[in-house]
């Protein structure tokens, strides 16, 4: 099996978050442990010698706050990079971050190329500080906001992640008057998923289907028609599938359900593939979804052990039912395989709340906009040769 | 005098507004007869516990159409009003009325955000941006600005006012404060069906009015005790007026801009 190649490495510097999201999925949220010099050098040194590392990839700090530890902790991993990235991929720096524990020296850090930013943060107060909190109850949106000040003071650019919740659904308007009033240019919307610990999702609530598909009509229709366009993710990634016939192929899987497209490092060193989210995690009939350690186990052996070959069996087989069962599989690839776990409790199967919401209705949404705007173009230009 | 339990306001469902009740109403001193009309006497006092109960719906709203909903428009749609505002003074400047940007597409975005948040206007609902001069005591929230003359019904004053729930009654819908300023309404808590027990209450003897205007009129000058309640609306904020009527008048106290008010009404077709 040729495994990869890697296009997405999730390294978790350090489980703790100095907030307490009540949507949050990490399970150790409070644990203090930070990956050590040791730890990364092997991290780093494993990845370049499992031959996943084939094409530029990314690099992404996530999973726990990254900026809780120090500036000085980043600069020592682009030496590592540098050292073990012999044959010298481009590999982009992603960084996930609340925003909170921003200063001057992460702006200066994050000035340097190669970099990419992404924010946290879920809107206007009344919705951002519903869930996203401290650990004494207390709404963190005004550090959020002085955060993004500061990376605007340094001409830092940004994508802003909002998550969506029930209560977001009624509000298009409200975010996108946020996202311009704080010059926020790109937004990604991810919804409130059912994993690990976070057994359960307001999105869960009956008909949220069509106020979730109300509240993506809007919010487009308020960031294209904006000056210049607001640039969403969801819709530019939607477009993207339904405008290419990459997917058609019956091998095609998308980076989460691909085996080692993702590999996901947490700060002792345990790996997994597919999903972040699986990481530190273990069920009844898996075990842990950790396949191994990178100070102890080569990818060759990990790919022959069978509890790497039954996670892909079955994650398999659930990408294999979403071909067969599903209208969106050319345009999506099959599920998360993490939403499908927390949600369905197997791989082997099939919808979840984020296909259903994330997925299908963002594909719906954005074909409807595509097929208007020929429409219209076709009708304007009729009118011009007339 | 106590106030009657009547009217009620809330924030309307889907809507997140900044501030709470208790300063967002004052309770008048009850009425003057002021030029040929009524208007309220000049002080204000916050509102007690029992008047703020009388007052507030709590949620879950039950009925809405019985209550005062209040809303709030976005910014994108504050700004689209003043840029309107700016193209049609530098149109009008030059002389060329005829390529002012319709202010029916202004109108039909708000009513599309309305729409959305389930708060939608009425079909064939009217339109209309009123600016006014802030040192007027009060302004008009009526159909017909043009006879305004203090507190008036939201309701036809020819209308019976026994019909008032009925679609083809004309009526004020609601009202959006457009003014970057925070301004206020003055109402008088009661639908007309209350106005109309009250004055029989009063007074048993007097045959009942049968319209609307002459009912508000009614009430006004016969319960000048009766206290008026201030209601303040922050910048783009409005309110969807509850079914059944009411007396009332926009009131600028002490602004210092123009008073800007896009009142919506339905049924005047």
């Amino acid at each position: 099996m040729l495994a990869g190649p890697l296009e997405l490495l999730v390294l978790q510097p350090t489980p703790f978050c100095n907030i307490d999201c009540s949507y949050c999925y990490l399970p150790n949220r409070q644990s203090t442990h930070r990956m050590s010099r040791e730890v990364l050098d092997q991290t780093l040194r494993w990845v370049f010698a499992s031959g996943l590392a084939r094409v530029p990839f990314v690099l992404l700090w996530h999973a726990g706050e990254p900026l809780v530890l120090p500036v000085g902790f980043y600069e020592m991993a682009d030496d590592l990079l540098l050292r073990h990235n012999e044959i010298g991929l481009p590999v982009l720096q992603s960084f996930q971050t609340n925003a909170t524990l921003l200063n001057a020296d992460w702006c200066r850090f994050f000035q340097r190329p190669n970099v990419h930013l992404g924010v946290s943060v879920d809107g206007p107060g009344f919705l951002h500080d519903r869930c996203r909190r401290t650990r004494q109850g207390q709404g963190t949106l005004d550090r959020v906001l002085r955060g993004i000040e500061l990376l605007h003071e340094h001409g830092i650019p940004f994508q802003v992640i909002t998550v969506l919740t029930a209560e977001s659904l009624d509000y298009p308007d409200e975010l996108f008057d946020f996202y311009q009033a704080h010059r926020i240019s790109s937004v990604a919307f991810n919804v409130e998923e059912i994993e690990g610990p976070h057994t359960a999702s307001s999105l869960q609530r009956a008909g949220t289907a069509e106020r979730f598909r109300r509240f993506v009509q809007r919010f487009l229709s308020l960031a294209l028609a904006a000056d210049p366009p607001l640039q969403v993710r969801e819709f530019e990634q939607a477009a993207a599938s339904l405008l290419s016939a990459r997917r058609h192929g019956p091998d095609t899987r998308t980076q989460e359900n691909k085996p080692w497209a993702i590999v996901n490092v947490d700060c002792a060193g345990n790996f997994s593939t597919y999903s972040p989210e699986l990481l530190g995690l273990t069920s009844p009939r898996h075990g842990s979804f950790a396949l191994g350690n990178v100070a102890t186990h080569s990818l060759p052996a990990v790919l022959n052990a069978p509890a790497f070959l039954a996670l892909e069996a079955e994650i398999g087989q659930g990408v294999d039912l979403c071909r067969a069962q599903c209208r969106h599989f050319p345009f999506c690839g099959g599920g998360s395989p993490g939403n499908k776990f927390f949600e369905n409790g197997t791989f082997a199967s099939t919808e979840t709340l984020c296909c259903r919401l994330h997925k299908k209705v963002c594909l719906d949404v954005t074909l409807e906009l595509l097929e208007s705007h020929t429409a219209q173009a076709a009708v304007e230009r009729e009118r011009a040769l007339t | 005098m106590t106030l009657l339990p009547g009217c009620r306001f809330a924030v309307a469902p889907h809507f997140h507004l900044p501030g709470d009740w208790s300063s967002r109403l004052l309770i008048g001193a009850g009425i003057a007869e002021a030029d040929g009309g009524f208007i309220p006497r000049s002080s204000w006092r916050p509102p007690t516990a029992a008047e703020l109960s009388v007052l507030v719906e709590p949620p879950p709203l039950a009925n809405l159409e019985d209550v005062g909903c209040l809303f709030l428009l976005p910014q994108h749609l504050r700004a689209e009003w003043w840029q309107w505002l700016e193209r049609t003074h530098e149109s009008n400047k030059a002389g060329a009325q005829s390529a002012q940007a319709p202010f029916s597409n202004l109108a039909q975005r708000i009513g599309e955000f309305l729409a959305f948040k389930q708060l939608a206007v009425p079909d064939g609902a009217r339109w209309d941006a009123v600016i006014s001069d802030p040192m007027q005591l009060l302004t008009p929230w009526c159909l017909d600005g043009r006879r305004f003359g203090g507190l008036r019904c939201s309701v036809a004053p020819w209308a019976s006012w026994a019909v008032t729930a009925e679609p083809p009654c004309p009526c004020l819908w609601g009202g959006i404060n457009l003014g970057e300023e925070p301004t206020s309404l003055v109402v008088i808590n009661l639908p007309l069906a209350k106005l109309a027990a009250e004055c029989r209450r009063r007074f048993p003897e007097r045959p009942t009015p049968a319209t609307a205007g002459e009912l508000a009129e009614r009430f006004l000058s016969d319960c000048p005790d009766y206290a008026p309640v201030r209601l303040l609306l922050g910048a783009g904020e409005g309110v969807r007026l509850p079914r059944g009527g009411m007396i009332l008048a926009g009131y600028p106290g002490g602004k210092a801009e123009p008073e800007m008010v896009l009142l919506i009404s339905r049924g005047t077709n």
